[in-house]
């Protein structure tokens, strides 16, 4: 075997056994056993460059690629501006206003639980049950900041989150208007609950429209 | 873990940290604009090498001419495009344990697709067959690239002794010079 068929072999025989032939070569010819022991070096040096190696890259550049997958609308960003007491409690999501409504709701559904619908609803026949009101009452406020911040009736995307609150708070009347006739109705409770429930949605998509600047 | 394989990846290929960082940041930002691309048809680990590597060659063929003429100084041959080889002739053995410092001078000085081949399989380690699919080629090619660059390596690490050894000369000659004055 000549020495350019032997490194053809042993170019391509990369981490194998080399055919016999090949072996026998590299025992008898000095300079290929002088190329592959420079290889096995140079090899052994390259694996210590890789252990040495330990830095971890900057974290400005975490920084930035945050800022710029937010910009381009790929991750939302977390708001960082100080709303008090309540951005620090709830700083660790990404979606504050929705965990508030959730959280809100959720109080609301367990006053519901421990209220006993049989003795309100003979004082409470035609009116909706205290905590069905406050929830209404915090949505509304909720709703005025939220459709406050909605683009003018050009952007598509507002004008069909407009059509969906409506859509949204007529089903809620509806709802209203069951649980006023019959407060003891579960069924009509759960309806208006959800109904509630879709409406936050609504309202903490536009406010988050607003925050990611799209 | 991955950010600093990727990250040494860049240093490695580039030489210089800004730049290296600029690319480890551009690397992350093509995995989470195509996170919804990735099937796992490959592991993640290579495929983020893969953009990591396709980010860094993209960079290195916008560079200057200038700059690309200096890279090819590393002389290929006219058949292979690899750097040559004198058959039969009497190779000196690299002394010893090769210098780290100078194994990564003479890595910046290989061809940008020598550099990604020896930098994947033999500082961090791929297989031949994670290669090819970091780079988009077949394993014979990967096993070929990784040979010339070794080969070209392997000749800048002599030039590098020789030119230590004469410079050893050089002294000792001044100093016998400074001696007899």
């Amino acid at each position: 075997m000549l020495c350019r068929e032997f490194e053809s072999v042993f170019e391509q025989s990369e981490g194998t056994q080399l055919p016999a032939a090949a072996a026998t070569h590299l025992k008898d010819c000095h300079a290929c056993r002088a190329m592959a022991a420079d290889f096995e070096a140079i090899r052994a040096a390259a694996l210590e460059l890789n252990q040495d190696f330990t830095e971890e890259p900057p974290a400005y550049i975490w920084q930035n690629l945050r800022a710029q997958l937010a910009a381009e609308g790929v991750i939302r960003q977390p708001e960082t501006g100080g709303t008090g007491w309540l951005a620090g409690l709830l700083g660790w999501t990404h979606r504050p206003a929705l965990v508030a409504t959730y959280a809100m709701l959720g109080v609301f559904a367990i006053a519901v639980i421990w209220q006993n619908p049989p003795q309100r609803a003979s004082m409470e026949a035609y009116v909706l049950p205290a905590e069905a009101l406050a929830t209404q009452k915090d949505l509304g406020s909720f709703e005025t900041q939220a459709v406050s911040q909605l683009h003018p009736a050009t952007s598509e995307v507002d004008a069909s989150l407009r059509r969906n609150l409506d859509i949204v708070d007529k089903f809620i009347a509806l709802c209203e208007k069951n649980v006023r006739e019959e407060p003891q109705n579960e069924e009509a409770r759960q309806y208006l609950y959800s109904a509630y429930q879709q409406k936050a949605e609504l309202l903490t998509t536009a406010m988050e429209r607003d925050w990611t600047g799209e | 873990m991955h950010s600093r394989r990727v990250y040494a990846l860049c240093l490695r290929m580039v030489g210089r940290t800004a730049e290296a960082e600029d690319l480890t940041q551009e690397a992350f930002l093509q995995l989470f604009r195509k996170i919804a691309t990735f099937r796992g048809e490959s592991a993640f680990s290579t495929w983020l090498h893969r953009l990591a590597v396709n980010v860094v060659l993209m960079r290195l063929r916008k560079k200057t001419i200038a700059e690309s003429s200096l890279e090819e100084t590393t002389e290929p041959d006219e058949e292979s495009g690899g750097p040559r080889r004198d058959f039969g002739s009497a190779d000196p053995l690299l002394s010893g344990s090769v210098d780290r410092i100078n194994l990564q001078r003479a890595i910046h000085r290989l061809p940008p697709g020598y550099r990604a081949v020896f930098e994947l399989h033999d500082i961090q380690g791929y297989e031949h067959n994670e290669i090819a699919g970091i780079m988009g080629c077949s394993i014979g090619n990967s096993k070929s690239q990784l040979h010339k660059a070794r080969t070209r390596l392997r000749e800048l690490l002599h030039e590098a002794e020789r030119d230590r050894a004469r410079d050893a000369r050089q002294a000792a000659k001044t100093e016998v010079a400074g001696g007899e004055d």
